[in-house]
């Protein structure tokens, strides 16, 4: 945690530079669907943020059971910081999606499972950054937000096997399926995909580390505040 | 509109999002930083106005 | 001074509220997204009802006038088909033969869609070499 705080600069770079050469992958060097056209290269802004998404309540779910056990708050900052980063993602995962289903669905939202749970998803995330605005006390907060992060988890697995379990619109997964490592997709768009997957995974932990700076920094301030009160 | 069109749409959506949010956080750690700062600087000042008036503190300095 | 115990109950009560309206808006009627052609003969009263059918467009059933904004073609299934009528043009992707979810209600003949969706797989395929993708909008070749 300290260490990607530390490594702001590096962490940004990277990201900029590898979002740069997935946007030139993903954009002219990939060739467009045979059946969707150019519409299919809003994969590769929909699937990374999605991936990061998780991977943001994944940690939540890490820090809220850590924070737990071990009773320290800095594992409340990590689920606190990264619920933030997971609700802007899957925000963007849903507004593009909308915008990918338009041409090739033909309507911008429909109540399918897929849809319907990750919508749910961002409810819950949504509803847990409140809860936490709500409480005065740190340590009630973390208490309270923990139980939330851990409870919310439930909706991720859901979510991927939606389209799996139950008749819907959206396909099925690409990438993460039962048949691994054997994906339909062509070998360009492939690497297209998995060089945006890493581009956004990089971000994500430079806008983590710079969410995990923020939370350290307030919970000095509110400490410096409690002892000015306890002084004058 | 053409598929090129929501392509656009879409990459705009993102990048300008990501892009905000990251301005925006520098913006807030940088404030919060200064507020921690000056908060620090009048508590020690406090500290020393209650010390030379002979009080007991038994407040441990700010770290 | 806000409670601590009160807040928790506030936000868990919206957090559960919206959840709840969410799982009712999407899942209640419908945990079941689409039903095939085969499913809907087999069921009674439901003319007069709104729901989804799913199923495959019909090789060479397709007509569609886009002047008079008119689309008729068989949905089918492995075991049965149905009429679909709809008077909106349908998205670029609609083709024979293609995965369609239609919107609409059900005459006992025809059914007639307020909503035409395509769905498409998860695979991705570039053209093959001479061959271009499909146009921005829909092209009638069904009955060339």
């Amino acid at each position: 945690m300290e260490w990607i705080q530390r490594q702001g600069r590096l962490l940004g770079l990277t990201a900029f530079g590898s979002m740069a050469i997935g946007a030139y992958l993903g954009l002219v060097w990939s060739p467009p669907d045979v059946d969707q056209g150019d519409a299919m290269r809003i994969l590769y802004m929909h699937v990374p943020t999605i991936w990061t998404a998780y991977l943001a309540y994944f940690l939540v779910l890490v820090g809220s059971v850590l924070y737990l056990w071990k009773r320290d708050l800095k594992w409340d900052r990590l689920a606190g910081s990264a619920a933030e980063l997971g609700v802007l993602l899957t925000a963007l995962t849903l507004a593009v999606g909308s915008v990918w289903a338009k041409p090739v669905w033909g309507v911008w939202w429909t109540w399918d499972p897929r849809l319907t749970t990750t919508a749910i998803l961002f409810v819950i995330y949504a509803g847990y950054l409140m809860l936490r605005t709500l409480a005065a006390d740190p340590r009630s907060r973390a208490k309270q937000s923990a139980i939330v992060g851990i409870i919310g988890f439930i909706d991720i697995p859901i979510v991927h096997m939606s389209v799996l379990w139950w008749r819907s619109l959206h396909q099925a997964p690409t990438i993460l399926q039962p048949n691994l490592g054997n994906a339909p997709l062509d070998p360009r768009m492939e690497v297209a995909l998995f060089v945006n997957l890493f581009a956004f995974t990089v971000l994500f932990v430079f806008l983590l580390g710079q969410r995990l700076k923020l939370a350290q920094l307030e919970q000095r301030r509110d400490e410096v505040l409690w002892e000015e009160a306890r002084v004058v | 509109m053409s598929n090129w069109g929501f392509v656009a749409i879409a990459y705009t959506l993102v990048w300008g999002s990501v892009a905000a949010y990251a301005v925006l956080l520098a913006r807030r750690v940088a404030q919060a930083r200064d507020v921690t700062r000056a908060l620090q600087k009048s508590l020690e000042h406090e500290m020393q106005a209650v010390d030379k008036d002979g009080t007991v503190c038994d407040t441990p300095p700010a770290p | 001074m806000r409670h601590p115990t009160r807040s928790l109950i506030i936000g868990s009560a919206l957090i559960i509220g919206v959840v709840g309206v969410l799982i009712y808006q999407g899942l209640s009627n419908n945990l079941v997204y689409y039903i095939t052609p085969s499913e809907l003969l087999t069921k009674q009263n439901i003319t007069g009802q709104s729901f989804r059918l799913g199923g495959q467009v019909r090789p060479g059933s397709v007509q569609l006038n886009p002047k008079i904004r008119f689309l008729r073609f068989v949905l089918q299934d492995p075991k049965a088909s149905v009429e679909v009528v709809s008077h909106d043009l349908p998205p670029q992707m609609f083709r024979a033969g293609i995965g369609v979810v239609v919107e609409g209600t059900y005459t006992g003949r025809l059914f007639s869609a307020t909503n035409l969706m395509v769905k498409h797989s998860n695979a991705y395929r570039a053209p093959k070499p001479g061959q271009t993708p499909v146009p921005d909008t829909y092209v009638d070749n069904s009955t060339q």
